[in-house]
């Protein structure tokens, strides 16, 4: 046999057969867990470095002389860091770190080779620091959600074509015959991301199109990173954590197919809503428009699938650590779509448009729902990755209280204020000029972003409880173990 | 049940239906698998079918959201011309549109409003002690050439308007500075000397363009005095 | 608009690209019968280790609480099911 096919064959992630399954599925959890958790780890530390930098961004907002004086911070860096660390740091780690389990998982296959998979994700945390240092050292572009330098960007791709093809190849050589909606999602977006990506830094970035080509590919892409990388894999957690938690299948499956292939039909159009207005041709805006509000659909028909099957089984709901979040997620999924479809109406964005309300959808989307749901899956990924219970219930409390309250009022007040500011900058006089000055809005938002800062601290103290409880249980303090969290019970076999 | 007799199988084979019924009743049937997994509640499987079809009323929303999308993009695709940029383009009306009349007084203002209310104030009355007033002033409303040349190249150093005496710079909106074309030039000067109390007659754009020859050698700011040499205050 | 035409050719060929690709999985799917039996694959997640029915996470160290709560609060609901098993 030649090397380069009996590397092929080593590859092939199916179990021997005859293996029973439920250690095929110790199996899985045990051959993924060197790479989950360093996913899962770098995840957690970009959440934290992302809190902080949000946390300066905002504070300056209102008290824009707080480390007036430190270059590395102004106003513009700091938060075109927390949004790269955020979105490429702790997102992608954390799906990276989900969804292939997820995978897995669904696939009844594990990872073969998963040293690969490390060096894949080593280079990818090296590849987002490096852009994350470069944004603060001042070599930003200027276009939103590509701020990092241009030259981190093959880096990126390439280990993220590392990471995504083992997803792939699980779902290559999957154990059942038919696909899970789940699987469907994840597949999607791991072909998704690196196709926005790609484009967009090369119709942006290194080999420019021209004018308003540009700023087009830029809210195209910037618009589907939520929506075909972010969006499919919150909710390919959702349709495998909700049901399975539950113990009840989801509430119609034919439903959540239609869910599945009209997000793939419609979503890739809503981009071109922030333009409107701008010196785009208008049939190009009407579009991004139309397919906004038919986004309606996937989310109706999602919404109806997760809040039925959820129905009648809150005081479930309660008692699982992962269900809150993940319910929470799915209720801010239905709720910031419906928001975003109204957004792009052009007599709702004529007001919304430039003001901190599109922050705040920003955060419903990305916080509430995406945030929420992986945090959720890492509550019950855990404990069977590594075996160990969570050691305190109590900061997951704290963690998920602390998430919930702090991210509602981020969102009341940057909805509001957002509102308000709208409304000032659009009012005319009865000469048809503006009736607010400039600095009048200015300070008329402060109140509001005074607000949004306190209920970042808030967010702030619920991911430290996250961290603290994650590092106790990595140092390996055996909790409880009473309940069937623990997937394989080293004792069991001696039970039976 | 023993785990031994059941297997996953490999996708070349066609997946046996039974495989994955048996192991659902495996779960169902196996009171030692209870007590194994202390899994002493359990709530049974849902007698529901999984396959609810969609609701009539949702699809009769969804056929209205398409009706709607379809009426929506037929009215405002601007005949996928790649120079239509507004919703309230018609077809046909289109020539009129682009033949609109110049309104020096409506371009006037909003050059204004953009580039010198924030020193001149929209109030035309200036700053005492920083900016000079607009409203009133003998430099805007006197000789059309003294007016002009401040906007093409600037203004730097001491200047007295209405008694009072103001030292600073004002930006070119010429060559050397923003590079304003002769109507932008016509348009931000004939705003000036007819709004508020101000009744000059306008600055035509030949005007402009006379006045912008016969400085094209002139670079850096003009100061009052060069001004007042070349035209004296009447 | 020498270039623009340039780039929107570029642009539209990548998208049929992508479009047909996507028509191709939706073909694969139809033709591979991922729409049939839709009430099986709705329970592929569940597995003997979590099987459905079985609610399998808490918070920890209160999951014997939590799954006595569960069952008073189930009880009546729960009778009628198991007569059909």
């Amino acid at each position: 046999m030649s090397p380069l096919l009996s590397f092929f064959s080593s590859i092939d992630p199916r179990p021997k057969p005859g293996v029973p399954l439920k250690v095929q599925l110790s199996q899985i959890d045990r051959e993924m867990r060197v790479p989950i958790v360093l996913f899962v780890v770098s995840a957690i530390l970009w959440l934290q470095a992302g809190t902080v930098f949000a946390l300066i961004a905002s504070i300056k907002l209102h008290n824009p002389e707080f480390l007036g004086n430190v270059e590395w911070l102004t106003f513009g860096r700091a938060r075109s860091a927390h949004l790269n660390a955020m979105a490429f740091g702790w997102g992608n780690n954390a799906i990276f770190a989900v969804s292939l389990w997820i995978m897995a998982r669904l696939c009844k296959v594990s990872v073969k080779h998963g040293g690969l998979l490390v060096v894949a994700g080593a280079f990818w945390n090296v590849g987002v620091t490096a852009g994350v240092i470069g944004i603060l050292t001042g070599g930003l572009t200027s276009v939103e959600w590509l701020e990092m330098p241009p030259q981190v960007a093959p880096l990126l791709a390439i280990s993220f074509i590392l990471v995504a093809v083992w997803g792939v190849i699980m779902f290559r050589y999957r154990a059942l015959g038919h696909v899970y909606v789940s699987q469907w999602y994840i597949l999607g977006a791991l072909f998704w991301f690196p196709w926005l990506y790609v484009i967009a830094q090369t119709m942006i970035l290194w080999l420019p199109a021209r004018g308003t080509v540009q700023a087009i590919t830029n809210w195209w892409f910037g618009h589907n990173v939520l929506g075909l990388w972010l969006t499919p894999m919150g909710l390919a957690s959702i349709y495998y954590f909700l049901p399975k938690v539950l113990g009840r299948p989801i509430h119609s499956y034919y439903l959540s197919v239609l869910g599945f292939w009209s997000l793939a039909l419609f979503y890739n159009w809503a981009g071109v809503h922030h333009l409107i207005g701008g010196p785009i041709p208008v049939w190009l805006v009407s579009a991004g428009i139309v397919g906004s509000i038919m986004m309606v659909i996937p989310v109706v028909v999602t919404a109806i699938n997760h809040h039925m099957t959820a129905a009648g089984n809150w005081r479930a709901v309660w008692c699982s650590p992962t269900l809150r979040f993940i319910v929470f997620g799915g209720m801010s999924y239905t709720l910031a779509s419906l928001a975003g479809s109204a957004m792009a109406l052009r007599d709702i964005n004529v007001i919304t448009h430039f003001t901190q309300f599109t922050v705040g959808h920003a955060h419903h989307g990305v916080y509430a729902f995406f945030t929420m749901t992986m945090f959720g899956g890492i509550y019950f990924m855990m404990p069977r990755i590594l075996n160990r219970e969570w050691p305190s219930a109590a900061l997951i409390r704290t963690h998920f209280w602390c998430a919930a309250i702090g991210i509602t009022i981020m969102l009341v007040v940057l909805h509001a204020g957002g509102w308000i500011q709208g409304e000032m900058m659009t009012a005319l006089d009865a000469d048809g000029k503006p009736k607010y000055a400039f600095l009048e809005i200015v300070t008329a938002l402060v109140p509001w972003l005074f607000s949004r800062s306190i209920s970042g601290m808030l967010l702030s103290i619920g991911h430290l409880a996250f961290l603290v409880n994650f590092f106790w249980m990595l140092a390996g303090r055996k909790g409880d173990q009473d309940g069937p969290t623990l997937l394989a019970d080293p004792n069991e076999e001696d039970v039976r | 049940m023993s785990d031994q007799e059941k297997y996953v199988p490999h996708p070349g084979e066609p997946a046996p239906e039974a495989g994955n019924e048996q192991h659902e009743a495996a779960a169902y049937g196996d009171e030692e698998m209870q007590i194994v997994h202390k899994q002493l509640e359990r709530e049974n499987g849902e007698p529901e079918e999984g396959f609810t079809p969609v609701p009539m009323v949702l699809m009769v929303c969804f056929g209205l959201l398409f009706f709607w999308a379809g009426m929506y993009f037929t009215k405002y695709n601007g005949d996928f011309r790649p120079d239509v940029f507004g919703t309230d383009w018609t077809p046909g009306g289109n020539s009129a549109q682009a033949q609109a009349p110049f309104d020096p007084i409506k371009r006037g203002d909003k050059l204004f409003s953009n580039n010198c209310a924030a020193c001149h104030q929209p109030d035309g009355n200036g700053v005492p002690g920083a900016f000079p007033p607009l409203d009133g002033s003998p430099w805007v409303v006197g000789a059309p050439e003294r007016f002009v040349k401040i906007v093409m190249r600037g203004l730097h150093g001491p200047v007295e308007v209405k008694g009072n005496t103001f030292n600073g710079n004002m930006p070119s909106y010429g060559e050397n500075g923003l590079n304003w074309d002769d109507r932008d030039i016509s348009a931000i000067t004939t705003f000036v000397r007819q709004n508020w109390s101000n009744e000059a007659p306008p600055i035509s754009e030949e005007q402009v363009a006379e006045i912008r020859a016969s400085i094209a050698d002139k670079t850096g700011a003009w100061t009052a005095a060069e001004l007042l040499a070349l035209h004296p205050m009447e | 608009m020498g270039q623009w035409n340039g780039y929107l050719i570029f642009i539209a060929a990548l998208g049929c690209v992508f479009f047909f690709s996507a028509i191709g999985a939706l073909y694969w799917a139809v033709r591979h019968g991922e729409f049939k039996k839709l009430e099986k694959t709705s329970r592929q997640i569940f597995d003997e280790e979590e099987p459905e029915g079985v609610h399998t996470d808490f918070f920890p160290g209160e999951a014997d609480k939590m799954r006595r709560k569960l069952a008073r609060s189930r009880k009546p609901e729960k009778a009628g099911h198991h007569t059909q098993d």
